[in-house]
């Protein structure tokens, strides 16, 4: 068995049992790994209408056959369980060390069942694993826990903080302190099995199918992440944020809650910005030649981050052009485990609840949570991720805090996750990806934003309909992949199917073809469908907040228009193979093995 | 007075926004050649809220009052 350790931990914090299960090989090439794999196992073990927070619930941390091998970007993993937001399938993907040191320890991943009686971590040291217990770390941040527990070089540390623990539905799973599985909810599955950390030690090799083509397929796909001009530059000497002023001169950066899209401030929070007056140095993530991650530090903290969604969603959304509160709010929501993407869409939420005057008994404490106040903004970020105050009541996400004041359409929700930073109303291929993606409202399943604004590999007219659904359908299949392979989504700005192909062949010993690559993808795309389907998110959950599909644009380049889901989506179903309502065919299904 | 705004690397040694003289059959590549700038170095022109590639954009004729943002290769998510 090439590329995969051939082994899966299984724990059981109900029985304090530990298991070691041999990984089915034929399912791993079937469903790659990560995101796939975890997904399969997962449908397999539990019954997909659990409470998502229920001992029921298991929460599986998964790598890609990739992950661990000296592949540019191999670092990354997958957190797969039931969301406790959206009651959706939840996979979220985490780049850093963790991942890798989990395959170095000797295991493709884990699956951890039940519910520990009082505050446990898990201690893996290669062959040797523990339950160990946890309450001289329960409480602390993420910062803190992180120090403690980390006991050696070869070591990394994932770990919930306070708002995993409080079953915040927006909190993250953190490794390495700042990097994030952060969308979903997933470190409230973690918390509501008073599992506190993970800590993981590891020295071991991944075996290769081709040592030599590996290392050549290798310098291949650096030296071409080195010569495109975005994986080469851009990202390296920005990060990601350099994308706030061309999202906002496109006019599709959400301010105030998604009421605009254009923020006049933009450029006092973007990248530039970040990189002239905070920047210190680059932090990537393991084996990364592109180095995208950001490390910045103000008069006040310092850590990993901010990242585009981050600055975009304190920023922009909340209406704050001031870049060191949004470099604070970072941090804590890092501290405090909890997602900045939905946390910051909450409490822009709650800005505009409060605009139109629905939160007159609410207690700000002196912190009026008013568009454009960064002081508040910052105030409640904390006040969140310790579910203190009315931080308890946004705690678990916009919808449920918009529903309770009887708003539900100021929530910028699809199928309960918080949207990122694109109004889909000038880009109508990205905003099909938020209606469709199996986790809702997210850009990291079909990165429509590359063609339609970026111009990769090819620039599309962002507002034209036509030959859309086939490119989401693409951009969503080969995105499986990747996630499921231990790859980096951004090799995809410079990589192709066929690379990712050549590269899978050599470490696995398989003989794909970039189509292989993308049916694999399409498999693990439909197996998440079928899982919400039996979850009972009905297909009626593909569309989008009202306020984008019928309240038109109303400034910037974008001005006049709505997103046109309805038609999109019907094409989009079709070549799914998924029938007029939105259910995948049986005879698609069974194309693809799944039937 | 046209307003062109620059971005990442393209503003060293131009500055964040430069203000350029309209003159009758004034173009995009035209602003671009007065800015020593290489459009083979710009992924992105927009120009009054009309976003495309260079090849594309440079033959664009621009009004008295455009706005014209050029964008080097960039990307994130
Ligand atoms: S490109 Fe950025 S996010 Fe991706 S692996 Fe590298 S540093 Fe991490």
């Amino acid at each position: 068995m090439y590329g995969y350790m051939g082994k899966i931990l299984r724990i059981n914090l109900s029985e304090s049992s530990i298991k070691v299960d041999d990984l089915d090989f034929e399912l791993a090439k079937k469903f790659v790994g990560g995101r796939g794999l975890g997904t399969k196992m997962l449908f397999d073990e539990i019954d997909p209408k659990v409470d998502p927070l229920s001992p029921d619930n298991k929460i599986i941390f998964m790598n890609g056959p990739m992950s661990g091998t000296p592949t540019p970007t191999g670092g990354r993993y997958m957190v797969i369980t039931k969301s406790p937001l959206s009651g959706t399938i939840a996979s979220s993907n985490s780049g850093g060390t963790w991942g890798a040191r989990l395959k170095y320890a000797g295991y493709d991943g884990i699956i951890v069942e039940g519910k520990a009686d009082k505050p446990v971590y898990i201690n893996i040291d290669e062959d040797d694993v523990e339950i160990k217990d946890a309450s001289h770390v329960w409480g602390k941040l993420v910062g803190e826990t992180t120090d403690i527990l980390q006991t050696d070089k070869d070591t990394n540390v994932l770990t919930i903080g306070p708002g995993g623990e409080k079953l915040s539905r927006m909190a993250a799973v953190m490794n390495e302190r700042d990097r994030a599985a952060g969308r979903s909810g997933v470190g409230a599955v973690m918390g509501s099995k008073n599992l506190k950390a993970i800590v993981v030690t590891g020295r071991k090799k991944v075996s290769l199918y081709d040592e030599e083509k590996t290392r050549g397929n290798n310098r291949n796909a650096t030296n071409k992440l080195k010569e495109n001009p975005v994986t080469g530059q851009g990202l390296p000497t920005y990060g990601t944020a350099v994308l706030v002023n061309v999202i906002n001169a496109n006019g599709v950066l959400p301010t105030h809650n998604f009421q605009k899209g254009v923020f006049d401030s933009a450029d006092d929070i973007s990248g530039e910005t970040l990189a002239e007056k905070y920047l210190i140095r680059k932090d990537p993530c393991h084996r990364c030649p592109i180095a995208c991650g950001r490390y910045s530090k103000t008069d006040k903290v310092e850590g990993g981050g901010p990242e585009y969604e981050t600055i975009w969603a304190f920023g922009a959304d909340c209406g704050v052009k001031d870049l060191e509160a949004i470099i604070e709010a970072n941090y804590w929501c890092n501290q405090y485990g909890v997602d900045t993407i939905s946390v910051g869409a909450t409490l822009a939420a709650a800005m505009e609840l409060k605009e139109e005057g629905l939160l007159k008994d609410v207690d700000f404490e002196g912190h009026e949570l008013d568009f454009g106040n960064a002081e508040a903004m910052v105030y409640w970020t904390k006040k969140i991720g310790s579910r203190e105050g009315f931080g308890d009541k946004m705690a678990d996400g916009s919808l449920r805090l918009c529903k309770a004041y009887g708003r539900e359409a100021l929530s910028m929700t699809v199928k309960g996750l918080e949207l990122p930073a694109y109004d889909p109303r000038g880009v109508q291929g990205h905003g099909l990806t938020y209606a469709t993606s199996n986790r809702g409202g997210c850009h990291v399943r079909g990165y429509m934003i590359s063609p339609e604004i970026l111009g990769l590999p090819e620039k599309l007219d962002r507002m034209e309909l036509k030959d859309k659904p086939l490119w989401v359908k693409i951009f969503q299949d080969l995105t499986a992949f990747i996630d499921a392979s231990g790859l980096c989504l951004f090799t995809s700005f410079a990589l192709g199917a066929d690379d990712y192909a050549t590269i899978y062949n050599a470490i696995v010993g398989t003989n794909w073809t970039g189509e292989d690559v993308l049916k694999a993808g399409e498999r693990i795309y439909n197996i998440e469908r079928q899982f919400n389907l039996a979850a009972g998110i009905t297909p009626d959950q593909d569309t989008l907040p009202e306020r984008l599909l019928k309240v038109e644009m109303p400034d910037g380049p974008t001005k006049g228009h709505v997103h046109y889901l309805d038609k999109l989506l019907p094409e989009y179903y079709e070549l799914r193979g998924w029938d007029v309502s939105g259910i995948p065919t049986k005879e698609r299904l069974a194309e693809l093995g799944l039937a | 007075m046209i307003t062109v705004k620059l971005y990442a690397y393209l503003r060293d040694n131009r500055g964040k926004v430069v203000e350029v003289e309209y003159r009758e059959g004034l173009t995009i590549q035209m602003i671009a050649d007065q800015l020593s700038l290489d459009l083979n170095d710009v992924s992105i022109v927009i120009c009054d809220g009309k976003d495309d590639i260079p090849s594309k954009m440079k033959d664009v004729l621009v009004k008295p009052d455009s706005l014209v943002h050029f964008f080097p290769p960039v990307a994130g998510g």
